[in-house]
């Protein structure tokens, strides 16, 4: 009777396991069905623009003319973009985490870690307003430096805050440890606490990258787009996004199949940044867990 | 460890640097050219998407006529192009319709100089499946958009088409959602031709489109009706939506390819936008113009009186501050270039017209242009 009694129990206790089981692996494939839906429709649709010539050259100028020509300039401007915004992000970024992390236990850290939070939900087109009216009208002309510069301000706030997070990571005992051995705290922080959070520094990093490779939004203020390639740096340049935007509206098959691949190339730079950081991190993180 | 990962940063940075260079100098225009030892020029524009394709076919022939010059138009809609004009960060823009006082007095002192560069119509396109040949009137196209004709099948479309066959089927109605030059033009001809039109919905740029009809009896309507940017994307979504109706220049129109309605025009007979009845309405300018320097807002050549023009014809405006000094990144060869460019667009640019479906300007236009053009001036050196 008993016993009886306790198999019930348990193939309750199973049924609710399998029943939980199942309706994760459900959410799992709800997650992933926009995903894949997405990914297998941009590669049947781009694939087969792809070429060396739709990759290296000009697009078409003369609309509706059949042809759409390349995407040359948008591939390069998105690179030359992301230049220039990492320079100008990633060692104030750096900086501003390693404070906020190691110094930054104030009232005056605290107001800074604040702002960066609010920062970083800032609305991209703000940004692109803020240096469309700081560098556009002031130089008086779209330019890859406006561009890169608003995408460092999106991108700063996403480094700050992962660099500060990943350097809290690092145990109080291996800095006790550095202190022990005379080691200045300046000296400290950069060879032994950050070389220790390096990978995820390194990875709060990329992400970023990815997150600005498809902004849109403040490059249609900045740069102002351009069918040809990067000839001054006070003069507009093309990008990827700016590139499918403007090409998704036009009505012409051409077009629609150059944003297509266009979309593919998109997607293949940010999927491969993030399986780089993946492979990258993987191993470092299990590590540094276990030391942990 | 630390001096590790900063030798891989600078390598790194080493090889995007030099790859980004090579790139830059293997594909730019320049490259080619700096062996030659000619400049390049380069100019920039902005504004009205009816004139996008002349402009892009204009610009094209005008480099390979000029080697080192590169001309980028961006459609961003008129409004947006007199936008940047103001805010000097582009040398040209191309709009419909003219400045108005207020935006001339933005830009004061500076003198906006408008050179009309092409003729336009905007045309009535619809995709209806099936149907090939469409008549309207003006006043049955703005019972549509005012939601008073919302089917295919209204005595008010059937009795203009005798001997087609219409289904019962809703009219989905396309606008433009941003400050369009052809909005204006399409709006200003309705509330022409319907006093309720210009009551209810006005002309403008971009006006309030009704979302639902209300009769007399007091019942509401729901009027299928979306909204998109700009003449392409009207086109391009028109292209996806059966039995729709949008409006576009007529370039537009004919690259998507749609078919458009013929007009009855304001002397009453039927007609189609072409080469013919652009030139009829042409003919029906007034007699004394504004010089380019002048204000343009007063002239149109919507709903002409001659008896077989189309009544939705307009020009479009090339503008240029007469004087380029003003411009912060002007430079003598780049003010002789655009100079040269309007000029080339006047005259011999027009010629590209007619297969795009742009129509040529008449000669006493061609003639303002001309002393328009001459009057422009960079740090007080005469250009042309």
């Amino acid at each position: 009777m008993a016993n009886q009694k306790r198999e019930t129990l348990q193939d309750w206790r199973r049924f609710k396991d399998w029943l939980a089981y199942g309706l994760g692996a459900l959410c799992v494939i709800i997650a992933v069905i926009p995903l894949a839906s997405i990914l297998i429709e941009v590669i049947g649709n781009g694939i087969a623009t792809i070429n060396l010539q739709f990759l290296t050259t000009v697009p078409t100028i003369v609309i509706g003319s059949g042809s759409g020509g390349g995407i040359g300039p948008a591939i390069q401007g998105t690179f030359i973009l992301l230049g220039i915004a990492i320079v100008l992000a990633v060692p104030l970024g750096l900086m501003s985490g390693i404070y906020l992390a190691e110094f930054g236990d104030n009232q005056y850290g605290r107001s800074i870690r604040f702002l960066n939070d609010v920062f970083t939900e800032f609305p991209s087109i703000v940004i692109g307003i803020l240096i469309y009216s700081l560098i556009v009208v002031a130089t008086g002309s779209f330019s890859p430096i406006a561009g890169g510069t608003a995408l460092a301000v999106i991108m700063l706030p996403i480094v700050t805050r992962t660099t500060e997070e990943s350097i809290k990571l690092v145990p109080n005992s291996i800095r006790d440890a550095a202190t022990a051995l005379g080691i200045r705290r300046w000296r400290a922080t950069i060879s032994i606490v950050l070389s220790t959070a390096k990978s995820g520094v390194a990875t709060g990093i990329l992400l970023s990258i990815a997150r600005i490779t498809g902004e849109t939004a403040p490059l249609v203020l900045t740069i102002l787009g351009s069918q040809f390639f990067y000839y001054a740096w006070n003069q507009p340049i093309d990008a990827l996004p700016l590139r499918i935007f403007r090409d998704a509206s036009l009505p012409y098959a051409y077009a629609r199949q150059q944003a297509w691949g266009a979309a593919l190339i998109l997607i293949a730079i940010v999927l491969g940044l993030n399986i780089t950081i993946r492979l990258a991190t993987r191993g470092k993180y299990d590590a540094s867990r276990a030391r942990t | 460890m630390s001096r590790r990962l900063l030798i891989i940063a600078i390598a790194e940075a080493v090889v995007v640097l030099i790859g980004v260079y090579g790139y830059a100098t293997a594909f730019a225009p320049g490259a080619s050219l700096g062996a030659t030892g000619v400049q390049t020029i380069t100019l920039t524009g902005a504004g009205a998407t009816l004139s996008y394709p002349l402009l892009s076919a204009a610009a094209e022939n005008y480099s390979s006529s000029h080697p080192g010059v590169a001309i980028n138009y961006q459609p961003l809609g008129s409004i947006a192009g007199i936008s940047q004009l103001t805010a000097k960060t582009v040398d040209f823009c191309v709009t419909y319709p003219p400045m108005t006082t207020a935006q001339r007095d933005a830009v004061a002192p500076n003198i906006p100089l408008h050179i009309p560069e092409a003729v336009s119509e905007v045309v009535v396109a619809y995709n209806v499946p099936g149907l090939t040949k469409l008549n309207l009137t003006g006043s049955v196209v703005a019972d549509i958009y005012l939601g008073k004709v919302r089917y295919w099948n209204d005595p008010e479309i059937t009795s203009l088409n005798p001997g087609q066959n219409f289904l019962n089927r809703t009219i989905n109605t396309w606008h433009m959602s941003e400050a369009e030059g052809t909005t204006f033009v399409f709006t200003s001809y309705l509330s022409i031709v319907s006093p309720e039109f210009n009551q209810t919905i006005g002309y403008g740029t971009s006006v309030s489109w009704p979302t639902e009809y209300t009769d007399p009896t007091g019942h509401s309507f729901q009027i299928t009706s979306d909204s998109v940017l700009t003449d392409a994307g009207v086109a391009g979504q028109m292209k996806l939506t059966d039995y729709s109706i949008g409006y576009m220049e007529l370039s537009y129109a004919l690259l998507a390819p749609l078919p458009y309605a013929s007009l009855m025009n304001a002397a009453g007979n039927w007609v189609t936008p072409n080469l013919a009845s652009a030139l009829a309405a042409e003919g029906k300018l007034p007699q004394d113009l504004p010089p380019s320097d002048g204000d343009w807002q007063g002239i149109n050549i919507l709903n002409s009186l001659d008896p077989n023009a189309y009544p939705l014809v307009t020009f479009t405006y090339f503008i240029i501050y007469q004087n380029l000094s003003t411009l912060p990144t002007m430079d003598l060869a780049k003010a002789r270039t655009l100079v040269g460019f309007a000029w080339y667009l006047i005259h011999d640019g027009q010629s590209l017209g007619a297969a795009l479906g742009y129509d040529p300007l008449p000669a006493k236009v061609v003639q303002i242009d001309e002393v328009g053009l001459k009057s422009v001036v960079f740090q007080g050196q005469s250009l042309i």
